[in-house]
């Protein structure tokens, strides 16, 4: 018998005498699981307005393999594997409201005022702003055609929807919907995703109440009578300021009851969609080189959209994480002790996952998405970039699950054993602990290694005698995507009553290592040649992998740790579109990417003194 | 039914007792990917097509790491690495030409260094010379004593030893018998389940399969266990799956176990080609032209067309297997299903569209584009190299990714054999199967429970026909999945017949119950940029099938082939690239597929 199977055999034996389920000692205990938990179909008053009649069978069934229609006429299937799970979230505000005129079966079919809410011919852009806002007074009006029945009826097929699809074991169809609050067009919304069958009678809207406050208070009313639900924030970076603030939303001091009713209803965030990345922004991450990932840079409906963005503390989420920290350590309560998942915000029934591939609402042409000019020009020259066209694509959500189930899904996210990617299946492992560095350099598996003697992402630390803690860091490449060109750990910590970042290298492709000094990986190399799209076929990992001890560790400093994991760079969606057309990118936009993943912190705590 | 290990398990996980309600829906088995047919620079013809990359860059590679071809880029995996691979040598001459330019090696410096390493710029037909020669003096020098063959195998032994990591990667012990009586292949792999001999037995011990079977058996003995794994059948011109022994005798029971008992699968497909079947011994299957070689290799610069069928194809030999279990009571060619690479570049090439050959690795080389001479395909003579495919891959359906698992898996043939993307292929068989189906929640652990798996036998039973769980899903890196077919092969008479059922159909079709065809899915490819219909085909195939003509006492076999949608071949990819027309004389589109090992039904000896 070789060593290695000597080994294997021996941590068999000793996981089974332990009690623990055989073999383990291969199997990880939890599989990555990969979903969109945000997904707009017909019944969504804005995705039927943009002409998408696909309904949330047409989601799940996409979601699972399954080619469906796209409002322009043509046909959309996932190009690679279908998805392990899906929420169809659909704007609980005028749910249904506007399909129900189309639906014979409907309360409201025939209505006389149907006129008044579904325009009869396509609009200009403006025409279609100045339509909702005649529209929005209308259906705010009290009409019955926007009253209790009718979104209780759309509710009922969301609901039997997700019932005919779930399929445990192997597709979980998650009951869900988006609150959808914009005061001032300043983004608060949240998907709110339930963990089982069992809902109450119709989903709580923005038109219940306007301040999200009141929602957590339902969900704990919900919780009360068996109902457990949690909301997902999102599209944090529209939000003005106003997602992670210091104050609640009604003026007052957050306080350990306001904070712990948050936590209670809000365990993770929506880090990445296609309305952009809400981790950091240059500004407020100056020294994180990464940070400029699909920033979007104007308001959503201020100004026909383009008003820029000028606010961002408060709108991202590494920030909130520091804010976390230091309420934490003068008030002894974090109100932002929050992991992160990812999604689509698809509003055409269909994540657009893939550079490559990618599709937008409506007309999808290039033209219409402005990575390429019209046919009234010959350059870029003068060309001014629309808000869109600063989108990305979809992200995705990913759970460690004990199983593809409802429940099991769920309670990863609550647990915060969630990660996050923007698109690309990418699959990362995090795991905090004292000693954990030992622990692993005689494991045959590091990852039940990792699970004994340590934490994984989303759990807590709390001090052990000033000794500084060790995390394992693997990034498993897509196969379907990029090669892997590193592994960082973003560290963010206390030091005299103010928060600081910083971001590690920790793991680097191609043997280089990271430099002591700087922090930093070498440059492999990897380049895209933007005549083709074509990428250096022989840099980058199929897998990375580190144990990594905090250099700086002090244990007197209440600290977060995170993972983001790096693709070689590669062509954007609007590079891909413009090389199809034949014209060079948009030089406005950039033109390659850095695929990545983010990881769930790691919290640290100073242990009592 | 007889019940094994792995249908009791099934059983307890079915059974309602409300913990395990969850657990049931996960498969027991898992589809693991491998290549079981590499040749690294340890392989003479490898070392003479300027490869000089290691076993241990082999196993590099299968992990997904960039490793360099000997046309100077580096060559890498773009899917997801393998679950498994065997390094698989030459045993003849192994490691002979590594070690004369190896400073230090035991032959380094020999005299006859100089006739064994070929001059560099040699023509095609100077190098068939150069080898011809080589083959006769080499043996006698002692440029090739078995010292240097027994340092070669401690090192591909090493290797393996180094890779093999159970639980995410498996690297297997191997080696390749390479016996070409008159240039017909009777080659075999030989892999090992877990300890290696001191050395191979190789044709230089003895050209005759027989012998190999016999140190086989010697070394299980000694507690060493291995299998021999045929190729390339399509080149033994009728040698592979003979009517007597390779000695002229009469195949008896005698002979027939000792086949089996070192002979479980067979290689249904590899880069020289498909040894499914031929059109010429299967007239009525519309996909037998599937990557057919049409020259001997190694015959007059390998142009003479192979011509002889019967003995060479698996499909016939499974028919041949049910006349000789009538006859002799055994059944010799009860043979389960893989597929490989067979490359010699350390690296197998398994996607079309990013297809690598050997040396140069240029489309000229390889005959997909024309020369700098021409400019158009007119008067082009097509090289034997033009008709290769792509490398396959070996599925087995493993209780984990170990040596014992993966080899397990093969012995009882619960294996597969696809030609490049990773289709999982699921099929089941036994009496009532049907019934239990309608009722499971969970089709495939009541499939294990209720029936059999691929590569097993069913005997009478009083229940009528059988039925058969056919699943499939697609590689979401390929393409969509078009058919799943049965391929059904029986007895009746003394006579052996075949027919090609189409048991379910993409998008919305159903099988003709007079033709058993699906009808056309109109998936398209569109020759100007390989690309293909945007939403034809199904990503999962999932029927349960009962034969409609079954007879009880007609000794049967069945086996599932799934088909995906017609795709770019690599020769039309290498033409496009080039802005050229792909080369009229080879197929400019394919059908990815993959084959089930098969399932016997065999009636009751009253029946017979």
């Amino acid at each position: 018998m070789d060593t290695k199977a000597m080994w294997a055999a021996l941590a068999a034996t000793v996981l089974l005498a332990s009690g623990t389920s055989a073999g383990a000692a291969e199997t990880p205990r939890r599989t990555a699981l990969f979903g969109d938990l945000h997904i707009h179909t017909t019944y969504s008053f804005d995705a039927f307005m943009g002409t998408v009649r696909t309904t949330p069978d047409h989601a799940y069934r996409y979601a699972q393999g399954e080619p469906i229609p796209h409002p322009d006429g043509s046909t959309i299937q996932l190009s690679g594997a279908p998805l392990d799970f899906l929420a169809v979230t659909d704007h609980a505000e005028y749910l249904g409201v506007h399909a129900a005129l189309l639906d014979s079966e409907s309360v409201s079919y025939g209505h006389p005022d149907a006129s008044r809410v579904v325009p009869e011919e396509t609009l200009s852009l403006v025409e279609y702003y100045a339509y909702q806002v005649g529209m929005r007074r209308f259906l705010g009006s009290g009409t019955d055609l926007a009253g209790k029945t009718v979104i209780s009826w759309a509710w009922d097929k969301i609901v039997d929807a997700a019932q005919r699809h779930d399929d445990p074991g192997r597709f979980t169809a998650l009951i869900g919907y988006e609150y959808t609050l914009s005061p001032g067009s300043r983004h608060l919304h949240r998907n709110v995703v339930f963990r089982g069958s069992a809902v109450p009678e119709w989903p709580f809207s923005a038109r219940d109440s306007a301040n999200p406050a009141d929602l957590w208070a339902w969900l704990d009313g919900l919780r009360a009578r068996g109902i457990e639900a949690m909301a997902i924030p999102h599209n944090m970076n529209q939000s003005d300021g106003l997602a992670f603030p210091e104050a609640t939303w009604d003026g007052e001091p957050i306080d350990a009851d306001f904070a712990a009713a948050r936590m209670r209803n809000e365990p993770v965030v929506e880090l990445s969609q296609k309305k952009g990345t809400s981790e950091t922004h240059p500004a407020l991450s100056p020294n994180d080189e990464w940070a400029d990932f699909q920033i979007v840079q104007y308001y959503l409906n201020k100004a026909e959209n383009k008003d820029p963005i000028t606010t961002f503390k408060g709108g991202y989420l590494r920030d909130a994480l520091k804010t976390g920290l230091e309420m934490e350590e003068r008030q002894g309560f974090n109100p932002y002790q929050l992991g992160v998942v990812a999604g689509s915000d698809s509003h055409v029934s269909a994540g657009s996952y893939d550079e490559e591939r990618f599709f937008t609402n409506r007309a999808n042409t290039p033209e219409s998405r402005g990575s390429v000019y019209g046919a009234d020009r010959d350059s870029w020259d003068g060309f001014r970039t629309p808000r869109h066209a600063t989108h990305g694509t979809g992200g995705l959500a990913a759970v460690w699950a004990d199983e593809n189930s409802r429940a099991a899904i769920y309670d990863a996210m609550r647990r915060r054993e969630s990660f996050a990617t923007s698109g690309p299946r990418i699959r990362v492992r995090f795991f905090g602990g004292f000693g954990l560095d030992g622990a692993l350099s005689e494991a045959p598996d590091p990852i039940a290694a990792a699970y004994g003697h340590g934490v994984p992402m989303g759990g807590e630390l709390s001090g052990a005698g000033g000794r500084a803690p060790s995390f394992l860091v693997i990034g498993l490449r897509d196969p379907a995507s990029g090669w892997l060109q590193r592994a960082q750990v973003i560290k963010g910590w206390i030091e005299d009553g103010a928060a600081r970042e910083r971001v590690f290298d920790v793991a680097c492709s191609d043997g280089l290592t990271p430099d002591p000094d700087t922090h930093r990986c070498g440059d492999n190399g990897a380049r895209v040649n933007l005549s083709d799209c074509s990428v250096s076929p022989d840099k980058g990992a199929t897998e990375l992998r580190a144990v990594w001890t905090d250099p700086a560790f002090d244990p007197d400093q209440r600290a977060f740790y995170y993972v983001r994991v790096l693709e070689n760079p590669s062509c954007r969606w609007s590079t891909w579109d413009a090389l199809r057309v034949g014209i060079p990118p948009n030089p406005d936009l950039a033109a390659t990417i850095q695929e990545r993943a983010w990881s769930s912190s790691i919290w640290y705590a100073p242990g009592e003194k | 039914m007889k019940l094994n290990t792995a249908s009791i398990l099934a059983i307890v996980l079915a059974t309602p007792t409300g913990a395990l309600a969850e657990d049931s829906s996960t498969p027991d088995r898992q589809a693991l990917f491998g290549d079981l047919h590499i040749h690294t620079m340890y392989s003479h013809d490898a070392f003479m097509g300027s490869v000089r990359t290691t076993p241990d860059q082999a196993y590099e590679f299968a992990k997904g790491a960039p490793i360099p071809h000997p046309s100077g880029e580096n060559i890498r995996i773009s899917g997801a690495p393998l679950d498994f691979l065997a390094v698989t040598d030459h045993a003849y001459f192994l490691g002979v030409h590594a070690f004369l330019i190896e400073r230090g090696s035991l032959t380094y410096g020999h005299p006859d260094t100089d006739r064994t390493l070929p001059p560099e710029g040699m023509s095609r037909s100077e190098f068939f010379a150069f080898m011809r020669e080589l083959r006769n003096f080499l043996p006698d020098s002692t440029a090739s004593r078995p010292e240097v063959i027994a340092t070669a195998w401690q090192r591909i032994v090493d290797a393996a030893n180094r890779h093999d990591d159970p639980g995410n990667f498996t690297a297997l012990i191997a080696y390749e018998y390479t016996p070409s009586p008159g240039s017909r292949h009777l080659h075999r792999n030989v892999i090992f389940r877990g300890q290696a001999p001191e050395r191979p037995f190789s044709m230089r011990d003895s050209p005759d399969p027989a012998d190999l079977w016999a140190w086989l058996d010697e070394q299980r003995a000694a507690g060493i266990e291995g299998m021999g794994i045929p190729h390339n059948m399509n080149q033994s011109d009728g040698l592979a799956f003979m009517d007597t022994t390779w000695q002229g005798e009469p195949i008896d029971a005698e002979f027939a176990e000792m086949r089996m008992r070192n002979e479980a699968v067979a290689e249904v497909t590899q880069l020289k080609g498909t040894s499914e079947t031929h059109p010429s011994l299967s007239p009525n299957d519309e996909w037998a032209g599937f990557e057919i070689v049409r020259y001997y290799l190694d015959r007059v610069n390998n142009t003479i067309p192979v011509a002889a069928f019967k003995g060479s194809y698996l499909r016939d030999a499974l028919k041949t297997g049910l006349e000789f279990e009538a006859r002799i009571g055994v059944n010799p060619y009860q043979l389960g299903v893989v597929a490989a690479s067979d490359s010699h570049v350390s690296a197998g090439s398994f996607e079309e569209d990013r297809h690598f050959s050997g040396r140069s690795n240029t489309p000229q080389s390889r005959g997909s584009a024309y020369g700098p001479d021409r400019d158009s395909w007119e008067g082009f003579w097509t090289p034997r190299e033009a008709t290769h495919g792509t490398g396959g891959l070996a599925g087995v359906w493993a209780d984990e990714n170990t040596r014992a698992a993966v080899y397990d898996a093969m012995r009882r043939r619960e294996s597969f054999g696809t030609s490049g993307p990773r289709i999982r292929v699921r099929f089941f068989g036994g009496f009532g199967l049907a019934t239990a189906l309608e009722a499971a929640t969970d089709p495939v652990a009541t499939a294990y429970a209720a029936g059999v798996p691929m590569g097993s036998v069913l005997s009478a039973d009083a229940g009528g026909a059988p039925s058969f769980l056919v699943q499939a899903m697609r590689d979401p890196a390929s393409g969509w999945l078009q058919r799943a077919q049965v391929v059904k092969g029986w007895l009746d008479d003394g006579t052996t017949h075949e027919q090609v059922f189409d048991v379910v159909c993409s998008d919305g079709l159903s099988p003709d119950p007079q033709t058993r065809r699906c009808g056309d899915n109109g998936a398209q490819v569109n020759l100007a940029d390989c690309s293909v219909s945007r939403d034809k085909g199904a990503t999962q195939l999932q029927t349960v099938w009962t034969d409609p003509d079954f007879d009880a006492s007609q000794r049967a076999f069945y086996y599932a082939r799934v088909l995906e949608n017609p795709s770019c071949r690599w020769s039309t990819w290498d033409a496009l690239q080039l802005g050229i027309p792909p080369n009229p004389d080879l197929p400019a589109t394919i059908q990815e597929r993959a084959w089930s090992s098969s399932i016997w039904y065999s009636p009751a000896a009253s029946d017979n």
